[in-house]
């Protein structure tokens, strides 16, 4: 599902009397989302990216502008009509249902569309066929130990992740007692007679009332044609979905557990799989890894993307932190003060910021500005001359951007003088603080290799002048050479 | 720190601890030795000695009054009036007035125009006099009433007429339409204030998974809820066995006379203060305030134990 | 290969699998962190470091895939590769002599190729089609494929292997894996066959989830959301509409009836026989003639006295204790108040029996204004509620300035009299109000302790004690407008005070 935004704006009114003048959180948004695509919203706290999601979400109402979702037009569509779903930043679990209840509840407010089975009889065959690996089945409950004792739980949980059934199913076999028959062969063998009886009273039964299956158990009408059908959902195949969106987050082991009995990173994916279970169109996650410590946010966003890929939902996602944005979007939209800055790839934008704004918001370390100015296409940083361009017309004033690492020890070419005044040996590199005339920041930072003689004091280097970026002074867009 | 403050503090406490050893903690050791006691003479102090009579005597289990010949008499005012009034009066008014709250609080959440204006009118029963507002339960409900008059009606509600008793279930009714009338203004504070607590996050997460209105209703807002609930239902509780005023307000000081029923409308807090006016009559006034302060202290118990299994926080 | 820059664009696995086809000698220090898990682990197995050290505790530290072939290094018995990733499968068939020759191009539409990993499918295709479907490896694989010169980098340096040789580097791969388990390739195919698709039971393909109004054009979908919304509110404002007059009716009543003419009450007026009005026909001063039943003055007063004198002690008693225990530290603190607090929960009834036998005995009772005064008054100066109330305010008050006056040399007394009451002041006037109301509204201890003498008693009681109830219509007049007395001040209170009285009783239900 493509996600079109036209002209998207939001304004909050000011109030006159408290002397506040109307904000404008969104401003003019154009985006375009393809399907399939994971499109991350970067920016610092206040750019308007969580309204911008709000509003995909109809949360919020815009005060201009469109929102498409494919060729339907969903600007002021209530959030239940539009086929989402929406992890929120604090999760929003409903405290008193346990996990299963939570994935389930969007469940309850649908109708499902489908080919109308005999539910009977696949159970029954399905039953069937699963007593077949009855060996399996009474090793895995033997292994189902909680405190060296069987537990029923613990069984059904295994037996439904080892052949992808549901609960009842599940129950039914555990029910069965097969690991404390005697003769598990003709335990097997009277049980499945006793299915084969049922799979032929219901075949009977079917035949009486005319209605008509094909061989996997779905019903034909007079044509001999699947019959679709639009009804509510019954439980198992609530159970089937639940488990399935369970199986993908990785909680099937939590099931019967409440909210608050969970870690904050489950809790994560408790939320994800509430989003998921039914299948929205869109997928929208509001700041997912603020809440989780370093080491389970760089876990949880690989399991994100893997989710996305393995779903292929269109996934907006909103988030502060550049790194997030950079190792798992498709694509980048970074926003400030309610305006686009710049929408690209991860790398592109890394390589290619279109205004200031983007290029010190990408990088770790951040990048350094200096103030510098053209004057006879030549680029002077105080005296001296880092590049020449034919392409530099204007003589003006400019912010000169160098990444860290685009700096080369002294070439000749391009040089350029700072003053080092420390050096941090990292193994692989060296990092140096340094200071220059021109810097706008309280210090210059250089990653070199650590092969590099450097001693504190004055140093010369030559750029990388794929690192480096001019950026008009007024303006902050981005000036090539 | 501790010690220099220790005797300061005391001395700060001293009024109210000197107060409430007088008026709290000695009376309540002193009622329930009392309730112990026979044939206490509240004047003189003077008494018979320990038994359990009293308690036997309130609850039917010994004739209060024997003549040699046999000819019994029990003190039947307390198991077959108070108890079943009180019993009836609460079990009637505690699910009536909650639910009513909850739904008055529910809705007026919802709603943002004229919210403060409605908040106020619901809390007026709270800041009403109770016998005053009675009275005027008793003229609206009067045999010649207005109530009488809509309905096109000639119900005796709660007085006499020409010598007719007026029926025990149509006073009841009156009873509890203004107990539920006085009740409902704190409880809808209450509830009002649970639910602005609730994360609006919750409803928004619900509207996306699609709930309709009545479905947020069941399944997150009364959920949320259930802490006030719980409260607002244990303390209704508590004060239907407490409840006297409203009584003595509509029916005056005799608690009213009625056919069928219960034959009056005395509540078992009358029946306490009927007889601590007696002075021959402490012990049992004593002892019904025992029984009351029991079935109090059963109630909040519950409320511990319910709280642990079904209240979410 | 692509410059360094595009590497960013292929996972790290294909990284090292590209430096392990460079050529590049895996026992010269490449730093681990810039490959992921598995790349790590087979690192360590190439370089030669004993598998048994690195196998038992670090499986956990790699992904699936490496978990996948630390079992197969392991020799261990391949249950369910579906317990790793689709790599994993993929290796599998590949071990399985399904390697890129024997793929048939026409496969690709196979359902079994749907478990396979992307990569798999790729290199089924002739051509790979959109990026996008395929991982990162799969697009190295892919490059590696193509001929194009422009993506060899400028120095051209990285000859990668043609199609040939790259069917023989894998073919080789799968040798020495094979030698390394000493296992069949039909393990591969056994192992295929055991596990098991996904029953119909569970299928979740076949469903198509819809919201219950699909189908209908999202204009319909708005129309129909939005009548819905201004019903309900319709609906709700009614509701709330009718359950207000409910509440206000009996005030209305109340002061209409105290204008009305005992004729008019009974509906005995000429002409409107039966008839309850709405409006006073005849407006009659019941007001002027209420001092004949109703002491209204007498009552008033003793009612105000009575409740100044306990409202000023109870917030004297207040302070202090709400004080000692907010800010003082001292032996026991929290079993008194814990104490304090369960004396609440006793009722009153309990206290009142002997309380009563205490006032008489204390000589209170004895029929003297004063003592009915006293009687009245004493017993209720403590309220723990109260006290509770003040305790969170004062406990709200940072204690820093506590600390910064007692630097400044005042003492506890000052400090609770110029810093802390003043912060509190709301609280105060909350607490003044409520207790005066209840004062105001007090009926069964006075009742009790008025010694006998009618005119000592309060408000309450006045009204009671004046006005018997039946069907005395001529009264009714003037006992509404008693009534409107006793309530009027009340209600203006309330009006000016509203927020005070909200706050404070609410505050109570949060305790709960």
């Amino acid at each position: 599902m493509e996600i079109t935004l036209k002209h998207l704006t939001k304004a909050f009114p000011g109030d006159a009397k408290k002397n506040m003048p109307d904000t404008i959180a969104v401003n003019d948004l154009n985006i375009q989302v393809k399907d399939g695509e994971l499109i991350g919203l970067l920016g610092p706290s206040g750019c308007g990216k969580s309204t911008t999601l709000y509003m995909i979400a109809g949360l919020k109402q815009p005060t201009d502008g469109e929102i498409w979702f494919g060729d339907e037009e969903v600007t002021h569509l209530s959030p239940e009509k539009r086929g989402i779903g929406l992890v929120f930043q604090n999760y929003a679990l409903y405290p008193h249902l346990t996990v299963y209840d939570n994935v389930a509840f969007p469940l309850t407010n649908l109708k499902v569309l489908t080919e109308e089975k005999c539910h009977k009889l696949i159970a029954v065959r399905h039953k069937r066929e699963l007593l077949s690996h009855a060996e399996e089945i009474v090793d895995i409950i033997k292994h189902a130990l909680y405190k060296n004792k069987i537990s029923k739980e613990l069984a059904i949980q295994k037996l439904i992740a080892k052949f992808k059934t549901i609960t009842s199913i599940a129950s039914y076999l555990f029910k069965l007692k097969l690991h404390t028959a005697k003769d598990l062969q003709a335990t097997v063998d009277k049980e499945i007679e006793s299915l084969n009886a049922q799979e032929q009273k219901i075949l009977d039964s079917l035949a009486k009332k005319n209605k008509k299956v094909d061989e996997e158990g779905f019903l034909l009408d007079e044509n001999g044609q699947r019959i679709q059908v639009k009804r509510t959902l019954r439980k198992d195949e609530i159970d089937a979905l639940v488990q399935e969106a369970s199986r993908l987050v990785m909680i099937s082991e939590y099931l019967a557990r409440k909210p608050s009995e969970l870690s904050g990173g489950q809790q994560q994916r408790v939320a994800i799989a509430r989003a998921l279970v039914k299948k929205p169109k869109v997928l929208l996650l509001d700041e997912p890894l603020s809440n989780l410590d370093a080491r389970l946010r760089i876990q949880t966003r690989e399991e994100i993307r893997r989710i996305q890929q393995e779903t292929k939902i269109t996934t907006v996602f909103v988030t502060h932190d550049q790194d997030e944005a950079m190792s798992i979007c498709d694509d980048i939209v970074v926003m400030k003060d309610g305006v686009e800055m710049q929408k690209d790839h991860p790398q592109a934008m890394y390589d290619n910021p279109k205004n200031l704004f983007v290029a010190k918001f990408l990088g770790v370390p951040p990048i350094n500005v200096f103030e510098g100015k053209i004057k006879d296409h030549k680029v002077y940083l105080g005296t001296e001359c880092i590049l020449e361009s034919e392409k530099l017309t204007e003589d003006k004033d400019i912010y000169v951007a160098i990444r860290p690492e685009g700096f080369l020890p002294a070439n000749g070419k391009n040089v350029f003088t700072i003053n080092v005044k420390e050096i941090i040996t990292q193994g692989r590199d060296k990092s140096l603080i340094a200071e220059h005339g021109s810097m706008t920041g309280e210090q210059v930072k250089v990653i070199i290799d650590s092969d590099v003689k450097v001693d504190v004091g004055p140093f010369a280097l030559s750029l990388r002048l794929n690192k480096v970026f001019l950026f008009d002074h007024e303006s902050e867009e981005r000036i090539e050479f | 720190m501790e010690s220099k403050n220790n005797w300061k503090a005391w001395l700060y406490l001293s009024p109210v601890l000197i107060l409430m050893a007088v008026f709290t903690f000695y009376p309540i050791i002193n009622t329930i030795g009392i309730s112990f006691l026979k044939n206490y003479n509240t004047l003189t102090g003077a008494n018979d000695g320990f038994t359990f009579d009293n308690y036997l005597e309130i609850l039917m289990l010994k004739p209060s009054f024997e003549t040699a010949g046999g000819f019994v008499i029990y003190d039947e005012v307390f198991l077959k009036e108070a108890l079943p009034n009180t019993l009836l009066i609460t079990f009637v008014t505690v699910p009536l007035s909650i639910f009513l709250a909850l739904a008055i609080a529910i809705v007026l959440n919802s709603i943002k125009f004229l919210k403060k204006i409605f908040q106020t009118i619901f809390f007026m029963p709270y800041v009403t006099n109770a016998i005053a507002i009675g009275m005027v339960f008793s003229v609206l409900f009067d045999n010649h009433g207005l109530i009488n008059f809509i309905f096109n009606s000639n119900v005796k509600w709660l007085f006499p007429e020409n010598g007719v008793l007026p029926n025990y279930w149509t006073a009841f009714f009156v009873l509890c339409v203004y107990i539920v009338w006085h009740s409902l203004p704190y409880k809808i504070l209450i509830f009002v204030g649970g639910l602005q607590n609730i994360d609006g996050q919750y409803y928004d997460a619900a509207k996306i998974d699609g709930a309709s209105r009545f479905k947020m209703v069941r399944k997150v807002t009364v959920p949320l809820l259930s802490p006030q609930i719980l409260y607002i239902f244990i303390t209704s509780l508590i004060g239907g066995f407490k409840e006297y005023t409203s009584v003595v307000a509509l029916f005056g000081t005799t608690g009213g006379q009625f056919q069928g029923g219960f034959g009056t409308m005395k509540t078992v807090a009358y029946y306490i203060y009927d007889y601590i006016d007696n002075p021959t009559g402490l012990q049992f006034a004593a002892a019904g305030a025992v029984l009351l302060l029991i079935i109090i202290m059963f109630f909040t118990a519950l409320q511990k134990i319910v709280s642990k299994k079904r209240v979410h926080y | 290969m692509k410059n360094d820059n595009e590497k960013k664009y292929f996972s790290e696995s294909s990284l090292l699998i590209e430096k392990m086809e460079k050529g590049t000698p895996l026992k010269k220090e490449i730093p681990l962190d810039n490959y992921s898990e598995s790349n790590g682990l087979t690192k360590k197995v190439t370089e030669g470091t004993p598998l048994q050290s690195i196998i038992q505790e670090e499986d956990k530290n790699y992904s699936e895939s490496a978990k996948f072939l630390n079992d197969l290094y392991k020799e261990k018995e391949v249950q369910d590769t579906k317990d790793y990733s689709d790599s994993a499968d993929f290796i599998y068939g590949l071990m399985a002599e399904k390697h890129t020759a024997g793929l048939s191009k026409d496969q690709d539409t196979l359902p079994e190729h749907r478990e396979k990993s992307q990569g798999t499918v790729l290199l089924n295709r002739k051509n790979s089609v959109s990026d996008k479907q395929y991982s990162d490896s799969s697009k190295f694989i892919d490059n590696a494929k193509r001929e194009d010169s422009e993506l060899f980098d400028e120095t051209g340096t990285l000859p990668l292997p043609s199609q040939k040789e790259r069917d023989a580097i894998i073919r080789e791969r799968d040798l020495k894996r094979k030698a390394l388990l000493g296992k069949e390739a039909s393990t591969a195919q056994s192992f295929r066959e055991k596990q098991p698709e996904r029953p119909l039971i569970s299928d979740t393909r076949g469903l198509t989830l819809v919201i219950k109004s699909e189908g209908q054009s999202t204009k319909t979908k708005q129309r129909i959301s939005t009548v819905n919304h201004i019903f309900s509110l319709i609906l709700s404002y009614l509701f709330l509409l009718v359950v207000a007059l409910l509440f206000i009716f009996p005030f209305y009543w109340m002061i209409i009836t105290s204008f009305k003419s005992g004729d008019e009450i009974r509906g005995y007026l000429p002409g409107l026989e039966g008839v309850q009005t709405f409006w006073p026909i005849n407006f009659v001063n019941n007001y002027a003639t209420l001092n004949q039943r109703f002491d209204f003055g007498t009552y008033v007063t003793n009612t105000l006295i009575v409740g100044l004198f306990s409202t000023i002690g109870t917030l004297f008693t207040c302070i202090f204790a709400a004080f000692a225990f907010a800010r003082l530290q001292f032996k026991g603190k929290n079993l008194i108040f814990a104490l304090l607090l369960s004396t609440m929960m006793i009722p009153g009834e309990m206290m009142v029996v002997t309380n009563y036998v205490t006032v008489s005995n204390l000589g209170w009772t004895n029929g003297t204004r004063a003592g009915a005064y006293i009687a009245m008054i004493v017993p209720f100066m403590v309220s723990v509620f109260y006290i509770y109330l003040l305790r969170q305010n004062f406990m709200q008050i940072p204690n820093e300035l506590y600390l910064a006056a007692k630097v400044d040399g005042k003492s506890d007394w000052q400090y609770l009299w110029k810093v802390m009451v003043p912060l509190a002041m709301p609280s105060l006037v909350t607490i003044f109000i409520l207790k005066l109301m209840g004062s105001w509204n007090s009926y069964i201890w006075p009742n009790l302790v008025a010694g006998g003498h009618d005119e000592f008693k309060l408000v309450s009681n006045g009204l009671r004690d004046s006005f018997q109830t039946g069907t005395n219509f001529d009264e009714y007049g003037r006992q509404m407008a008693a009534v409107v007395c006793v309530t009027v001040p009340l209600l203006l209170v309330f009006i000016c005070f509203r927020k005070y009285i909200m706050r404070g009783v609410s505050r109570a239900g949060i305790k709960g």
